[in-house]
């Protein structure tokens, strides 16, 4: 068997190695690949309690099922007409306007049931008798079934005092229009806002509903809400998704044709990438329950660095078997795949689920995509040939004048002194202090504009915005409910000393069991009762016998089975009942809402002295601490990441060239961030990954430009490659910068922009002296 | 819990009692305008946004849930420059209850509270009406309510019932009596049963 057909019969092996490969891989897709599009996984993890109270609330809130509808110029028939067809339809839970704030008669019927249980105030003769007088005052302005009803069965209005208690949760009654003529509603979805095939259908049916029953035009409908955002950001992807590949295809096609003059390399450059999609996605969707949208359209265009490596491999073929070429390449484009690896294990190690499976994603595609350029393309990629004229007499120059490579210092430090003088000269410009954006929704994939619509739109309701609460955390439910009776009862001193106006507390409607079966055992009898309301009435002028209503409840009251979370499911306090009190990581959270907190620092110190397992959480400082803390752990995983790809160019490089390489990455990267910094404010987490790219491929294109190449051939060779690696780049991640997704926006922008530079720096960082064999 | 209107059709009565007796749609019309000017006096009505108008009242309150009448006193208050009326309550007990154009503010010593009018639409047609008459605006009060206007003399009755079923379903009637230029009583009754008896005493307006 000669070599010939021994290397045949590998390469056939390997063939089938990688057919195996993506078969095994489509297979996995097929069973395993789900997508979801919630938001939160773009959150960071949350590292302390405030933290984890900030994030929980943001993803599991109640508040997260209601859609804001923006009724545009709708007059107040057209309110009305919207509020019964919504009404109506079975989708929605309940409608809410400025004319459906509730009223007290609206007393829930679970409240009203166990209204006795829920109240403090002892029922004795004298607490009666203060409370006839009051209704004896009342009757001045109040009258009706309705009134006589209720002072009847609960002359002490102790459910009127179970919902005043829950005032400052009720919506605002000022009218629900904002400066631009827009009418607000609310509509509750009876899906949760991570189902979005039922958020979906809600926001088809809103339009449905008001374009028939109405006859709005959609254009005139404006939907907000955490569930519209994330049908949006569904289409929106999908949608990008499409438009980008059509877009970045037909870029780098053109990239790709213009270099090579022939069709062949457009098709063989998508073997790597397309093998590393299906490596990256298989891995993912295996270890992860859900695929993120973004993963996949972000992902894809990160692996894009990807397309470098069939590019160096056909530049390099055109004058040689691909063989002979992927051998002379492999060593430095190796280098330049591992560095990029472990910069993209870098943004898998981020702290966040969306980033994690980004990560894997793209390091386990440039693995793929790096072994299949190296071991599957050459058997594909077609060989030299005598017509290929292409740069012929470039290289007819260079073969005659064939020189060695000097690497040359100042581009890189002008470049370095530009971008940090650009950095300093604008940095006292700015309000913002930082050059880091620690604001949370930097980091949402929804246009600010939309984010900042939804908050005016709640402002408008008075939906409560509270920066400050306290959590209580325990494993057992009525321990954390009891804890929170506590603090309930102890908060009075807060609210008396002025550190506080008001509060809210779960145990206003679900007290701890302990304490409904003391107020139920405090219950007067029958008998009892009867023979108070005769104390009772004595001065007031109601008649005995109008209260038989009230003796009737009371008794009623004393055999009630405790009331549990479950008992509220779908009365109209459910909303306040899941918001103040939720189930995460087999943990009860108990939350206090606290309005207008005066002195912060008082605050703590009254809540350590008072209470050992409560935290106070301000959300602002939460979200900025979340956001900074995301920063510095992911700046110390690119520290690391930095010391070991120095530690890999060391060892694989002479050292003077290792740290020329790295001199020239570090001063693209200060750049680029001046140049960001300048032309889109304040970097956020995005930018930062795309600043690790452009390290990762001002790096490949260092390591290419500094080879020592004594053939005039293969330095044509590598300089063209360099320029399609670097065109293609640059074409892809500008369409990216063009996208409406905020994330992918900052990314494409920062990349292209670096990419640019990084190709800049390694074209006129080196210089050639004529080499000792051509003296010779 | 629903806010049985009584103060707002006192105050109605109130400024329909000022009217002098009229058969007929034109002299109905006329009554009205006499009423309005009566309330916005002459001073006001070159400066309407001056001053306000306030006057003395008595009412005794009948119902089942009541052994014996309740009997209350206080003051009607109508404000030109914010169009509100407001039902000041000073005997047993204080309480109070703001009328404006959007809203019933309520005052009481366990606190105070909001009402939207766009959520009560009863009260919002009394309340209308109420600006109906102060305007002189007979077609506006005709659109809530049927009014039977009789004159016997110098005694006279002007009797309100609501056009609308959602009104009708809690309020049946409001009458207002008096003699001459003189309000003897107003006499609000509920669809449950529940009666309100107003005595007005002479108007007195107080300029700021």
């Amino acid at each position: 068997m000669n070599e010939n057909s021994v290397r045949g019969s590998g390469m056939r092996t390997r063939i089938a190695l990688w057919f195996l490969f993506i078969s095994i891989c489509a297979a996995s897709l097929y069973f395993n690949l789900r997508f979801s599009y919630d938001l939160g996984v773009f959150l960071p993890a949350p590292q302390t309690d405030e933290q984890k109270v900030l994030i929980e609330r943001l993803g599991e809130g109640p508040g997260s099922r209601f859609l804001l509808l923006g009724l545009h110029n709708a007059n107040e028939n057209h309110v009305e007409l919207a509020i019964e067809a919504l009404q109506s339809s079975s989708v929605f839970s309940r409608v809410l306007s400025s004319t459906s704030a509730p009223e007290l008669s609206d007393i829930p019927d679970i409240i009203w049931r166990y209204r006795y249980l829920l109240s403090d105030t002892p029922l004795n003769a004298a607490t009666i008798n203060t409370a006839l007088k009051q209704r004896a005052t009342d009757l001045a302005l109040f009258s009706g079934d309705e009134f006589n009803t209720l002072l009847r069965a609960d002359p002490g209005f102790s459910a009127i005092d179970v919902m005043q208690g829950l005032a400052a949760t009720l919506p605002s009654e000022e009218d629900w229009v904002t400066d631009d003529g827009t009418t607000l509603l609310i509509v509750e979805t009876r899906t949760p806002a991570f189902d979005l095939a039922g958020q979906k259908s809600a926001v088809s049916a809103i339009r449905k509903i008001l374009s028939e029953s109405v006859g709005f035009d959609a254009e005139k409908i404006e939907i907000s809400g955490v569930g519209a955002f994330g049908v949006e950001l569904q289409h929106t992807i999908q949608s990008e998704a499409t438009k980008r590949s059509i877009f970045a295809s037909i870029g780098l096609a053109l990239v790709l044709f213009f270099a090579y003059r022939r069709l062949t390399p457009l098709i063989l450059a998508a073997i790597p990438l397309l093998t590393g999609l299906l490596g990256g996605l298989s891995i993912v969707a295996l270890v992860f329950p859900q695929v993120h949208g973004i993963t996949l359209a972000f992902g894809f265009t990160l692996l894009g660095i990807a397309i470098d490596y069939p590019l160096h491999l056909f530049s390099h073929a055109r004058r040689q078997n691909a063989k002979s070429a992927i051998d002379s390449i492999w060593p430095t484009l190796r280098l330049g795949a591992a560095s990029t690896l472990i910069a993209y294990i870098g943004i898998s190690l981020s702290g966040a689920e969306g980033l994690a499976q980004l990560g894997m994603f793209t390091s386990v595609g440039v693995l793929t995509a790096a072994l299949t350029t190296r071991w599957v393309l050459p058997y594909f990629t077609w060989t030299h040939s005598d017509t290929d004229t292409i740069d012929a007499n470039m290289i007819a120059a260079n073969s005659q004048n064939d020189t060695s490579t000097v690497l040359h210092w100042s581009p890189a430090t002008v470049l370095f002194l530009i971008g940090g003088g650009l950095i300093f000269a604008s940095w006292p410009n700015t309000d913002n202090p930082s050059i880091w954006n620690n604001s949370l929704s930097s980091l949402s994939p929804v246009p600010e504009q939309r984010l900042s619509r939804d908050h005016e739109l709640r402002q408008l309701a008075g939906t409560p915005n509270l920066r400050y609460v306290i959590a209580l955390r325990h494993g057992d439910l009525q321990r954390v409910l009891e804890s929170t009776e506590s603090l309930d009862n102890k908060l009075q001193t807060t609210a008396n000393e002025g550190l506080i106006d008001n509060w809210q507390t779960v145990t206003r409607l679900l007290p701890s069991e302990k304490s409904q079966l003391q107020r139920q055992a405090n219950l007067p009898e029958t008998t009892a009762l009867q023979n108070m309301l005769v104390d009772a009435v004595t001065d007031t002028p109601f008649a005995l016998q109008a209260f038989t209503p009230f003796i009737q409840d009371v008794d009623a009251s004393r055999s009630l089975a405790s009331l549990t979370k479950e008992d509220f499911q779908k009365s109209s306090v459910q909303a306040f009942i899941d918001n103040q009190l939720y189930h995460t990581e087999d943990k009860w959270v108990s939350i206090i809402s606290l309005h207008n907190p005066q002195d912060i620092n008082a605050l703590e110190n009254w809540l350590s002295e008072n209470s050992v397992n409560a935290v106070l959480v301000d959300f602002k400082t939460a979200s900025e601490t979340l956001v900074a803390d995301y920063r510095q752990h992911t700046l110390k995983v690119l520290a690391i990441a930095l010391i070991v790809i120095l530690g890999l160019l060391l060892w694989r490089l002479p050292y003077s060239r290792a740290l020329w390489s790295l001199t020239n990455v570090l001063s693209v990267v200060v750049t680029t961030t001046a140049v960001v910094y300048l032309l889109a404010g304040a970097l956020n987490l995005y930018h930062m990954m795309a600043l690790l790219l452009v390290a990762g491929l001002g790096l490949d294109y260092v390591l290419f430009t500094s080879r020592n190449e004594e053939s005039g051939q293969n330095r044509a060779d590598t300089r063209h490659a360099i320029i399609a690696c670097a065109a293609s780049t640059t074409v892809a991640f500008g369409i990216l910068g063009m996208s409406a997704i905020p994330a992918l926006q900052s990314m494409g922008q920062t990349v292209a922009t670096g990419t640019a530079m990084s190709f800049l720096l390694a074209w006129f960082g080196v210089k050639r002296k004529p080499s000792v064999s051509s003296k010779s | 819990m629903n806010i049985r209107c009584g103060c707002v059709i006192a105050l109605i009565a109130y400024l329909l009692i000022h009217s002098p007796s009229a058969l007929a749609d034109d002299a109905l019309k006329q009554r009205l305008q006499t009423v309005s000017a009566y309330l916005l006096n002459e001073q006001n009505r070159e400066n309407p946004n001056q001053g306000k108008h306030e006057t003395g009242f008595e009412e005794k309150r009948f119902s089942e849930l009541l052994s014996e009448p309740a009997i209350f006193s206080g003051t009607l208050v109508y404000e030109p420059a914010t169009r509100s009326m407001s039902k000041i309550v000073s005997e047993p007990d204080e309480i109070s209850m703001i009328m404006t154009e959007k809203a019933v503010i309520i005052e009481s010593s366990e606190g105070k509270r909001r009402l939207s009018l766009r959520a009560r639409p009863a009260l919002r047609a009394i309340l209308v009406g109420f600006r109906a008459l102060v305007e002189g605006d007979i077609e506006a009060l005709r659109s809530h309510f049927e009014l039977d206007y009789k004159d016997n003399d110098s005694v006279w009755t002007l009797v309100l019932t609501p056009r609308s079923q959602r009104l009708a379903r809690r309020l049946t009637s409001l009458v207002v009596s008096g003699q001459d230029t003189q309000v003897d009583s107003m006499v609000t009754t509920m669809q449950n049963g529940d009666r309100q008896e107003m005595t007005l005493l002479p108007v007195s307006a107080i300029n700021e």
